[in-house]
């Protein structure tokens, strides 16, 4: 077999995102966010990035608050129970930055079209708001058989889709553990709608791991570009069954962002600091990360 | 069942949770995101609608969770469910037009129902930057009916918005219809205050009951648009010991949304 | 060359496997039994797997929902229960299967047709009128679909003057359409048929789109191209003879990758 590995550091597979680049950002709210790569494309310093994704949090707010931003695209920014997003709020209320106003289909329809290899995708969503006058993507359109208004959204074609999964064997083969919320739909229309796809996993497996459990399989080799590995790297995040959310970090997370130092210094011990992913681990601890991982179901 | 602590009064969010819950109907597929709308839809589940379908943001049909979840996406969420097929399923319910009834919470009202979740002061210079749409656009341009639930004061039910991010009746009489909306668009919203509805006539909100104690005028006065001349007003539903001991006891024990520390 | 040491299914094995490309990702369909299972399913599988052993490329093999299934532990029975207990890299849900070729990633759609012109156009709706047909043929399927998008595809058919026609009794798949650029006019993103191998010979297109015989297999003659088709033949001006598979080739192909001949002498059930 003459199959290469897409096996990469995490440095050399951020290093494939430019300056100025259209991301788009897998899982959603607080889950399965690619979080390890997040902070790396911090620690590289990358700037002016178009960030995309359908429900964020932390994910988007620590990249905005971090400077890497120029343009916000999804149909919300906010971290959860702990309330607003401080750093996605300071950029907007204080430095103008752009935001992308979706709701959440017309966000994942996006995604969706651009998967599929169509130009657009129609929906209902948006019609009779201000969403079309602060998002160019959704444009009202008669529907040719039977002359209704529908909206059209347009395809998104994103420089670099991130997604962060449970394990992939070295050629790339990307899988969900069984368990799972099989909430894994969009993040395929994500890495699927870019040029560019690195997934971070949990593990790297054996190729007869994975093709003893074929049907989980997300993402086929031929949709991946590299595969990073990057255990708990959905952190603070949860990672569906594997580990729950860090509320105690996430709570710290949003009490550091209520001042731009504070979040400085919250980067300074969490991100820039920590050399590598390893060392975030570390400065996490072992014993954060296995209470996190201990809640994994009620069952 | 446990005696009720006759010390511990109603909270203005068992209030709302009761109400909520019986503008579920049986048989009905309701869409249920965090907080007061799963602990009103566990209400409905347990008493009057034991054939609701809930069907929960992240894509869970019906469970049967042992402890309340934090939220739409916590694992916990999924013991006992008839199906866990993910948010473009639960959201591709929405779009085919198949679900009943959505709940929705804002940071903006108007006297349409329209509401505001994006921005509060001018959009390209806010005051605060709020979280976005999330589902609720699509909830509310695409279920059947929605339900609004919020605190009420004037800061919040204002004359114009600041930004739509969600359409209620849009501009009044058949506006939704030539957006090209489906659905029938807004039915109630559930307050501290008050319970309200829609003029059928004029679209507009008006109020329709109040809960003991609290008068019209006190409404009016958390209130930054005209709310009409009122009709016959009816009185609130008052939580029965049976809704405070499912709430209390079984649906969030550990008063996660509802609980006197909310009050 | 007229020495029989090898089979015709090895001999397109390898005439098809040297023309596959390096990061290539190809559609195999299944279903069909006996010689069409040969020439639909077996030739290009086998293909796939000589060009990455031989010639040491990365190609992705598609079996419909399927990717890269291990042909080591081929079932013997193509029945769903065997199917699904292939290993195999993914088993995507089957929109998904399809949508590779609609957003560009399918670089060669392996296909075949009950009628081709000598465009590339296919048939596999009906002999006769549409309204009234002699045979009703299954439809399109996905064949539609492997020739709007592919970036090129390789039509795999035995020679027959039913089957290579003058004009199609129902055009269900478009190859190079009527005329040059036909393709381009209609907006149409993929390439269209490359080649069509055949059990005579293998053809390929001129810039036209007009279908020309490139090559003749040992023992075939012109006269025997002429007599199963049905249009006018036009040979290359470099009419060559297809290259005979090498030892080694054979070697892969007989110990390696096929050694019960499930693929190439259609002993699946």
């Amino acid at each position: 077999m003459a199959q290469p590995s897409k096996i990469r550091s995490l440095a050399d597979a951020v290093a494939l995102i430019k300056d100025g680049d259209v991301v788009a950002i897998g899982g959603h709210t607080a889950r399965r966010h690619p979080m390890a790569l997040m902070r790396e494309i911090i620690r590289q310093g990358r700037k002016d990035l178009h960030v995309v994704g359908w429900n964020n949090g932390i994910d988007m707010d620590m990249l905005v608050g971090a400077g890497c931003v120029s343009t916000v695209e999804t149909s919300y920014v906010g971290i959860g129970s702990f309330g607003l997003a401080r750093n996605f709020r300071r950029a907007c209320e204080t430095d103008g930055l752009r935001v992308i106003e979706h709701s959440e289909t017309t966000a994942m329809d996006r995604f969706r079209a651009a998967s599929i290899g169509l130009p657009l995708f129609p929906s209902k969503t948006g019609l009779g708001t201000d969403l079309p006058s602060t998002n160019p993507h959704l444009k009202p359109f008669t529907d040719p058989f039977t002359g209704e208004t529908w909206m059209a959204v347009e395809a998104i074609r994103p420089d670099v889709a991130i997604v962060h999964a449970h394990t992939a064997d070295e050629q790339g083969n990307v899988q969900l553990d069984p368990e799972r919320w099989h909430d894994n739909s969009p993040d395929v229309m994500i890495a699927r709608s870019a040029r560019t796809v690195i997934v971070s996993v949990e593990q790297i497996v054996s190729e007869e791991t994975v093709m003893s459990r074929p049907i989980d399989t997300i993402l086929p080799r031929t949709d991946v570009t590299c595969i990073v590995e990057a255990p708990y790297g959905a952190h603070p995040c949860c990672c569906d069954a594997r580990y729950d959310y860090d509320l105690e970090h996430l709570g710290r997370y949003h009490e550091a962002t209520a001042s731009q130092s504070g979040f400085a210094e919250w980067l300074a011990d969490y991100v820039t600091g920590p050399a590598d992913h390893w060392a975030y681990l570390e400065k996490i601890g072992a014993r954060r990360l296995m209470e996190v991982s201990m809640k994994r179901t009620t069952r | 069942m446990r005696e009720l602590d006759p010390r511990r009064e109603i909270s203005p969010d068992e209030r709302m949770a009761v109400a909520a819950a019986r503008e579920i109907h049986d048989g009905d597929v309701a869409f249920i995101g965090t907080g007061l709308p799963m602990v009103a839809a566990y209400l409905a589940k347990a008493t009057h609608a034991p054939g609701v379908r809930l069907v929960f943001e992240s894509g869970i049909v019906d469970p049967e969770p042992r402890e309340l979840a934090m939220g739409v996406g916590d694992y916990k969420l999924a013991h006992g469910s008839t199906k866990i097929a993910g948010t473009a399923y639960a959201l591709s319910l929405l779009q085919g037009g198949r679900v009943d009834i959505g709940f929705l919470g804002t940071a903006e009202i108007d006297a349409f129902g329209n509401l505001n979740s994006t921005v509060i002061g001018a959009y390209r210079k806010p005051r605060v930057r709020l979280p976005g749409s999330g589902g609720a656009n699509d909830i509310a341009s695409m279920a059947k009916r929605f339900v609004t639930i919020c605190r009420m004061d004037r800061r919040r039910f204002v004359e114009k918005l600041q930004y739509l991010t969600t359409p209620g009746f849009l501009t009044g009489p058949g506006a939704r219809e030539a957006a090209g909306l489906p659905g029938a668009g807004p039915v109630r919203v559930i307050t501290d205050l008050a319970i309200l509805g829609f003029d059928p006539e004029t679209n507009r909100l008006r109020v329709e009951e109040l809960y003991p104690g609290i008068s019209l005028d006190a409404v009016r006065a958390q209130c930054g648009f005209d709310l009409g001349e009122a009709g016959s007003i009816g009185e609130a539903p008052v939580p029965t010991p049976g809704q405070l001991h499912l709430l209390r006891d079984v649906i969030d024990p550990e008063g996660i949304y509802i609980g006197p520390k909310r009050a | 060359m007229a020495t029989n040491d090898y089979s015709l299914a090895e001999l397109l094995t390898v005439c098809v496997s040297r023309e596959l490309e390096d990061g290539g990702q190809g559609f195999i369909g299944l279903g069909t039994g006996g010689r069409a299972f040969t020439m639909a399913v077996g030739v290009p599988s086998v293909a796939a797997e000589l060009a990455r052993r031989h010639r040491g490329i990365d190609f992705t093999t598609q079996y419909g929902v399927t990717f890269e299934p291990d042909l080591k532990k081929t079932p013997a029975n193509f029945a769903d229960p065997y199917l699904l207990a292939w290993p195999s890299k993914a088993q995507v849900r089957v929109e998904e299967c399809l949508e590779y070729f609609r957003r560009g990633k399918m670089t060669v759609g392996f296909t075949s047709g009950a009628q081709i012109d000598r465009r590339g156009n296919l048939n596999t709706v009906c002999i006769g009128s549409h309204d009234k047909p002699k045979v009703r043929l299954v439809g399109p399927i996905a064949q539609s679909d492997h020739c709007t998008y592919a970036k090129y595809t390789f039509v795999m058919m035995v020679q027959d003057p039913r089957v290579f026609v003058p004009k199609l009794d129902f055009r269900s798949a478009l190859g190079h359409g009527d005329a040059a650029g036909d393709r381009r006019r209609l907006g149409v993103p993929g390439g269209g048929p490359r080649k069509v191998f055949t059990d005579l010979a293998i053809w390929g297109f001129d810039a036209d789109g007009d279908m020309r015989v490139e090559t003749l297999h040992p023992g075939a003659t012109r006269e025997d191209v002429v007599r199963t088709v049905g249009f006018d033949v036009v040979f290359a001006d470099d009419l060559g003879a297809t290259p005979a598979p090498t030892p080694e080739e054979l070697r892969l192909i007989r110990e390696e990758i096929d050694p019960e001949g499930l693929f190439l002498e259609a002993r699946i059930a």
